[in-house]
């Protein structure tokens, strides 16, 4: 604990680097995903091969997953943004697609019967309904992201991770649990923001 | 003005035995109120739907004004200019009712005070104080007041033509007859062309002007509700409608549909408005012992008479 109110601004900067990969791979991740749930929506096969492909991207361990894309982006951030816009993706096109599934046929009927053209009923209609379930697979993102961003200290990302890895490479406990602990509240304070964006948004539906 | 023509209207869908539609002939005039009844499945829906060209037809042509909707008509801008109400409202459940009301007007890009006052209008029109509904969403309002909002969304636009797809099946028979009631008032006021589909009888003889029966793709018989009740074309829209059932008969037909005009002002007594039945006329008949009754309409104003022999006339 010491640690931290000891060196502020260390923590101050790679705390700030953190967000900015957890953030910065959400926010891509979220522009990757709309249009790709949007499009293979109603598409039963389609839907099962690329849900497919996600989840068994899914469960590649992330040490390993990084080592194959550091041949493509070098040992920089950008290797560590794409592995947390993989691991988003089967969360975010998951979500999309429950999310159009779950309004009722009626109303896009009415939208399309009143003549709204495809994309007035998407920016219109669509975007705006499933906007709380997309907004709860941006919370299990943006936590899964911050978690596997640690590891992306070993990959000159920066990042909290950081703390951890010298930490333990000098055997210093303070660094360790100073990093832990930050990780761990930046987690929360990401999970309880969009929990409550979650709510405000899904209020007038029910 | 609103004429439809169809003009043997096939529909066949994939993968199915015998075509949905198969061969339809009608003409609607303009301002009538249209009521396409038949069983489940017979086809009503799909018919509706070629109007505002979400199914299109396998073979066939639909005029509007004796032009086809298919032959270089936008669709988009065919659309905005039919209303359309469904049965599941159809509602956007994260829009207020003003914003419901307001698409249509929106994607014709009209003025916002324009949309302002024509929420309102529309909202005195269908019964819902606008101060207490405007902000209202969907979720916050009973069946039939969405069912309410569903019908002013559809005359927002202000269009000639409205489509009807069992607007009030999934509510309640009271609020049901309620809905209908307002529904009568509105059309005697706008004169639009109305097709509106139904599987309930007595809502078909209730509302219609004329009524299309569908059997199995095939239309049956168009006709006044009058001419279905009294000569059926056959045994399925006989047994359809019920013909053989007087007392439910004079249940549904509406007093000013047999009525006749007021030729000069002549003595008036006992008064029975309009949209009554003719249950009510000759049980008012009877209690009144007076041998015609003075047809009115909602500003008490006489439209015509009717007798004993005008009642007797009409059924079977
Ligand atoms: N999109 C569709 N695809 C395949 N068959 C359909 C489709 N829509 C309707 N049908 C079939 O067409 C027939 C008429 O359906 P519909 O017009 O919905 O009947 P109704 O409204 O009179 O109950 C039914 O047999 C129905 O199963
Ligand atoms: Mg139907």
């Amino acid at each position: 604990m010491s640690y931290i109110f000891n060196n502020p601004d260390i923590i101050l900067k790679l705390l700030w680097e953190h967000i900015v990969l957890a953030i910065g791979a959400l926010l891509i991740a979220t522009v990757i995903a709309i249009p790709l749930g949007y499009y293979i929506h109603g598409k039963q096969k389609l839907t099962t091969v690329v849900l497919g492909i996600l989840g068994t991207l899914y469960t590649i361990p992330s040490l390993v997953l990084m080592i194959l894309l550091l041949p493509l982006f070098g040992l920089n951030a950008t290797t560590v943004v794409v592995a947390l816009v993989i691991y988003c993706q089967i969360i975010l096109v998951r979500n999309v697609i429950a999310g159009l599934d779950a309004i009722e046929p009626g109303i896009m009927e009415a939208a399309q019967g009143m003549g709204m053209t495809r994309a007035q009923q998407f920016t219109q209609i669509q975007l705006p309904l499933i906007l709380p379930v997309l907004i709860a697979g941006m919370r299990l993102s943006v936590v899964v992201a911050t978690a596997i961003a640690t590891v992306g200290a070993m990959f000159g990302a920066g990042g909290l991770g950081t703390l951890l890895f010298n930490g333990i490479s000098q055997g210093r406990f303070d660094k360790i649990i100073s990093g832990s602990l930050t990780v761990s509240l930046l987690a929360i304070v990401f999970n309880l923001s969009l929990q409550y964006l979650e709510k405000r948004l899904g209020k007038p539906l029910s | 003005m609103s004429t439809i023509r169809f003009e043997k209207v096939v529909k066949e869908f994939a993968g199915m035995v015998r075509p949905a539609l198969n061969g339809i002939d009608l003409t609607v005039d303009s301002g009538q109120f249209i009521v396409l009844l038949g069983p489940s499945g017979c086809g009503k829906t799909t018919l509706l739907k070629m109007v505002n060209r979400l199914h299109e037809p396998t073979s066939g042509d639909i005029l509007i004004d004796d032009q086809s909707i298919y032959n270089g008509m936008d669709v988009i801008h065919l659309r905005r200019k039919i209303g359309y109400v469904i049965q599941q409202t159809g509602l956007f459940p994260h829009m207020t009712v003003e914003e419901n009301i307001s698409i249509v007007p929106n994607l014709m890009k009209w003025p916002e005070e324009k949309t302002k006052s024509r929420v309102d209008e529309l909202l005195d029109m269908v019964a819902l104080p606008p101060n207490e509904f405007r902000e209202r969403y969907p979720a916050q309002m009973s069946g039939g007041q969405q069912q309410r909002v569903g019908v002013a969304r559809a005359l927002a636009g202000d269009p000639d033509l409205i489509l009807m797809d069992e607007p009030f099946g999934a509510i309640d028979a009271i609020t049901r007859t309620d809905l209908q009631d307002s529904l009568l008032k509105l059309q005697r006021q706008l004169r639009k062309t109305i097709l509106f589909v139904t599987h309930d009888v007595d809502e078909a003889l209730r509302l219609a002007d004329k009524i299309a029966i569908l059997r199995e793709g095939q239309l049956v018989q168009y006709g006044t509700p009058l001419q279905i009740l009294t000569q059926p074309n056959d045994d399925f829209v006989s047994e359809l409608v019920g013909a053989d059932d007087i007392v439910r008969q004079l249940g549904q037909i509406r007093v000013e549909t047999i009525m006749e005009p007021l030729l000069d002002g002549g003595p008036i007594k006992q008064t029975i408005y309009q949209d009554e039945s003719l249950r009510v006329a000759l049980s008012d008949l009877v209690k009144s012992k007076q041998d015609f009754l003075t047809v009115v309409d909602s500003g008490k104003q006489p439209l015509g008479t009717i007798t004993y022999d005008n009642i007797r006339n009409s059924v079977g």
